[in-house]
């Protein structure tokens, strides 16, 4: 009986192994050289932003590409969208609870697809961890198929963009836009000989050396006013930690080298400057994003704060307040829907780690599945959401800054005539659908300062959802009193290790 | 062999196996198959396009610190878990045995901890241990500093605690039914022998008790494997080290992706169990030879 049962055994152990053979894969040449056909799925979570796009992406696809059917899948719920109107203007808000549950969801189905050979032949890297997919072998390499596809020419792309999101010298997602922060100080709050230190600097900005030059002028400043100007707006401890990380991330936390680096004292003297910052009033503590009503953002957007930090979105009111349009009242971006009263803003620069990382990310990039059978629809579709023509297409709202550099100054006009067109008649009105010599040299302008800032990119550390949690978790107790900064850096470099290390 | 031949030689298949045929099925689809598949994941070095690697991921593993912690600790959890729950427990079985009255209520009181769900638990242990908790409170109404318990090596010894509080009464009713069937005449015969309690203990009860000292053993330390579950819910998937299991080790690995170190991994532990209770089971031979 006992030589039966291990018999048995060994019988469907070969059966078992006999499916483990490999079959021989298609070269990258092979697959560019096959004829676009048959059906690809294209998954994402966000519905937001992603799902929208994507659809109206596929069907023009499959108009230009007869015999192709690109399936989209959103997991995401839709977000709740809360709308309030005043006197001259109706605002629409987005709102999502941070649901971890439904994106834990949604990760373990991805990651139980595609560790059993399945899964979707494009995936949105909007929340899932592509760098462990990469070191899983579940990615496409895109360097061979931009190397090998003489129809792709990254010139004609933010190269800087896509090569900083390179991991372990391999492209495994590309970006179809780019977000990053500036940040901005209100000049009517300095005086000249403080505006001319915060100018000076401006090429290598971090938030330590801006609130040490505008100390004095928040002193001065609260001490004669009833009412308490911040220093920064819309930012609670968390969010300036995370701000003040950002550009030194590696530093701190290396996922690509599997190393960290919390016990040294930088990260202790961070927690407690984000404290103390936050006990001398700099920052807005109570502020609540998700639970804002048209009074709290009209009340926001009347706010002196001396410095903001805004998105890219935003430099289109600062050229255009520049141009002498607006006053800085109307026409805001997304960025500084809450950031208080802008109408002496002046631009400083992106935020920096004082030494050369200028850090950036993306609201969508895209990897090809290692195991889709199709994939050179899926090559080619991801080819397609980077080109000029869905780039620029003004249907397709593309948030941040189009990758496609000819998309990307379209977009530049676009925004620029619009917000001319939007002005009181007047100077700056498009006549005879020609473009005035004032909207000619404020699109310029407006390129030049958006292509200035792209340049200095060159920075996306890689960084894990685990890893944030713990440091979210762990600094709380910071925060609360109840641990001091070395006992947290103590514990989440233990946690951290434990974590890189398995 | 002989249930499947008539004297004749004919072949005749014992109505029996058949009632077992489906049970054997579904071990088989869902717990042999699976296992003697995923093996195959800890001598490649990818689940998807594997190539055959040999012992690599063994040795790998075996340098794996994170792994060398999660089984040292869970070794260390074992050999104190263990043998204090089985002393414990039989400690709590003998006093109940000689009860006269209302034995079955002093069972069901150890009973309850093992009905009561993780979850209503773990918010219990939390309310007692965490900074702020009920423990704390009372070391410092005496004038004492509190202990960070569950962030420091204290952390193994509130675990400890949860395991013995949640399993003595498993063990206790199996040592129950161990006790009951010893015979009274020997205890008698020795009584009459002027044999003193703690002889009679080490000469009667427990020769006695051996088969379900190795059944409370092998039970006990399946048992300590489970501790994994309340340890995940009060501290999460990277506890402090000196709690941090095997289990949170393969946990951690299956959602990593790294399904080569997790049945890597897994390998070690059927092996470990497996001589681990083939011990305890020549143990239980010989002496009852």
């Amino acid at each position: 009986m006992k030589r039966r049962m291990a018999l048995a055994c060994s019988f469907a152990l070969i059966l078992s192994l006999a499916g483990c053979g490999q079959t021989k894969e298609a070269s990258v040449e092979q697959i560019l050289n096959e004829e676009l056909s048959g059906e690809i799925t294209v998954s994402c979570y966000d519905t937001l932003i992603s799902k929208d796009f994507l659809e109206k992406a596929a069907k023009s696809f499959e108009e230009k590409n007869p015999g192709t059917k690109i399936n989209v899948e959103a997991f995401g719920k839709m977000p709740e969208i809360k709308t309030s109107e005043g006197s001259n203007c109706k605002i629409a808000i987005a709102t999502k609870e941070d649901d971890s549950q439904e994106r834990t969801n949604y990760i373990n189905k991805i990651n139980t697809e595609l560790m059993s050979g399945g899964g979707a032949d494009v995936l949105s890297m909007d929340i899932l961890p592509y760098y462990k997919y990469a070191d899983s072998g579940l990615l496409e390499d895109m360097n061979a198929y931009m190397d090998a596809d003489s129809s792709f020419d990254i010139g004609n792309y933010r190269e800087n963009i896509i090569r900083a999101m390179e991991y372990h010298g391999g492209q495994y997602l590309l970006p179809l836009d780019y977000i990053f922060h500036y940040i901005a100080y209100d000049s009517s709050l300095f005086s000249d000989e403080e505006k001319i230190r915060l100018e000076s600097g401006k090429a290598k900005i971090t938030y330590e050396e801006i609130f040490d030059i505008a100390k004095d002028a928040f002193e001065r400043k609260n001490a004669n006013s009833a009412e308490r100007v911040s220093m920064i707006g819309a930012f609670t401890n968390y969010m300036m930690l995370d701000e003040m990380m950002a550009p030194g991330y590696e530093t701190y936390i290396d996922m690509e080298n599997r190393q960290v680096n919390l016990m040294d004292g930088r990260f202790a003297a961070l927690l407690e400057s984000v404290r103390n910052y936050g006990e001398l009033g700099y920052l807005q503590q109570s502020l609540e994003l998700n639970h804002l009503d048209m009074n709290d953002i009209k009340k926001q957007r009347e706010d002196q704060f001396f410095y903001k930090t805004k998105n890219q979105l935003s430099l289109t009111s600062e050229v255009l307040r520049e141009a002498g349009l607006n006053n800085g009242k109307l026409n805001f971006g997304f960025g500084s829907a809450v950031g208080g009263d802008d109408s002496n803003d002046k631009a400083l620069g992106p935020l920096t780690d004082g030494n050369k990382n200028a850090p950036f990310d993306y609201l969508q990039a895209y990897g090809i599945n290692a195991n889709s059978s199709n994939k050179a629809l899926a090559w080619a579709f991801v080819k397609y959401l980077m080109s000029e023509e869905i780039q620029s297409d003004p249907q397709l709202m593309l948030v941040g800054l189009p990758i496609n550099n000819a998309a990307r100054i379209e977009q530049a006009e676009t925004t620029i005539t619009r917000s001319f067109l939007e002005e009181s008649p007047g100077e700056g009105s498009v006549e005879d659908g020609e473009l005035t010599e004032t909207e000619k040299r404020t699109i310029d302008r407006y390129i030049e300062v958006v292509e200035n800032f792209s340049d200095s990119l060159n920075y996306h550390p890689v960084q894990d959802d685990t890893v944030n949690n713990m440091i979210r978790s762990e600094v709380s107790h910071f925060f609360d009193g109840s641990k001091s900064a070395a006992e947290v850096a103590g514990v989440l470099q233990e946690k951290i290790e434990l974590y890189l290390n398995e | 062999m002989n249930r499947l031949f008539t004297n004749a030689g004919k072949r005749k298949i014992d109505p029996g196996l058949l009632f077992l045929l489906p049970g054997f099925a579904g071990v088989l689809l869902f717990y042999l198959w699976p296992f003697l598949v995923s093996l195959w994941y800890a001598f490649t070095d990818n689940p998807i396009k594997g190539n055959f690697v040999g012992l690599a991921n063994f040795i790998e593993l075996l340098h794996n610190k994170p792994y060398l912690l999660g089984l040292k600790n869970t070794l260390m959890f074992i050999g104190m878990s263990v043998p204090l729950g089985m002393i414990l427990s039989l400690a709590v079985a003998m006093l109940i045995h000689r009860t006269g009255r209302r034995k079955e209520l002093f069972a069901l009181v150890f009973l309850i901890p093992l009905v009561i769900p993780s979850g209503s638990m773990v918010f219990f242990w939390k309310a007692l241990f965490l900074n702020d908790g009920y423990v704390n409170g009372v070391l410092v109404s005496l004038g004492l500093e509190g202990i960070n318990w569950f962030e420091t090596p204290m952390a193994m010894y509130v675990i400890l605690l949860i395991f013995i509080w949640k399993n003595l009464g498993y063990n206790m009713v199996l040592f129950l039914a161990g006790l009951h069937n010893i015979p009274k005449e020997y205890y008698e015969a020795a009584a009459v022998d002027g044999s003193s309690g703690v002889l009679t203990f080490f000469h009667v009860t427990l020769p006695g008790l051996v088969p379900m000292l190795v059944l409370t053993a092998i039970m006990s330390v399946i048992n300590s494997f489970k501790v994994f579950k309340e340890i995940y819910l009060i501290t999460g998937s990277y506890p402090h080290e000196s709690i941090y299991m095997l289990q949170h080790f393969m946990n951690n690995m299956f959602f990593s992706l790294n399904y080569q170190k997790l049945t890597t991994a897994t390998c070690i532990l059927v092996l470990l169990i497996t001589v681990l209770v083939q011990t305890l089971f020549r143990f239980e031979r010989r002496h009852d030879q």
